[in-house]
């Protein structure tokens, strides 16, 4: 039982929200900490 | 093609359209977005 919109919908949305917490990892990893605490 | 249905074996082309459809969808709603907001905060 493959509702295969459902599935593309599924796998989008976990691809490009992992991508997104990764690259804003990566730029607060890169500038570091700006409030100086 | 052949990858991706190593990994996810009951893939075929009806999902990775819409998942790439909605990759796609989503970074341009985001960069449009963002874009609108600078071009007005100028």
């Amino acid at each position: 039982m493959v509702e295969p919109l459902l599935s593309g919908i599924v796998l989008g949305l976990i691809t490009v929200s992992a991508l997104g917490l990764f690259v804003a990892a990566f730029l607060q990893y890169r500038r570091g900490n700006q409030f100086e605490i | 093609m052949e990858l991706i249905k190593q990994i996810f074996p009951f893939a075929n082309s009806e999902i990775i359209t819409a998942a790439v459809v909605c990759f796609s969808m989503t970074l341009f709603g985001l960069s449009l977005g963002f874009g609108l907001l600078k071009v007005q905060g100028e």
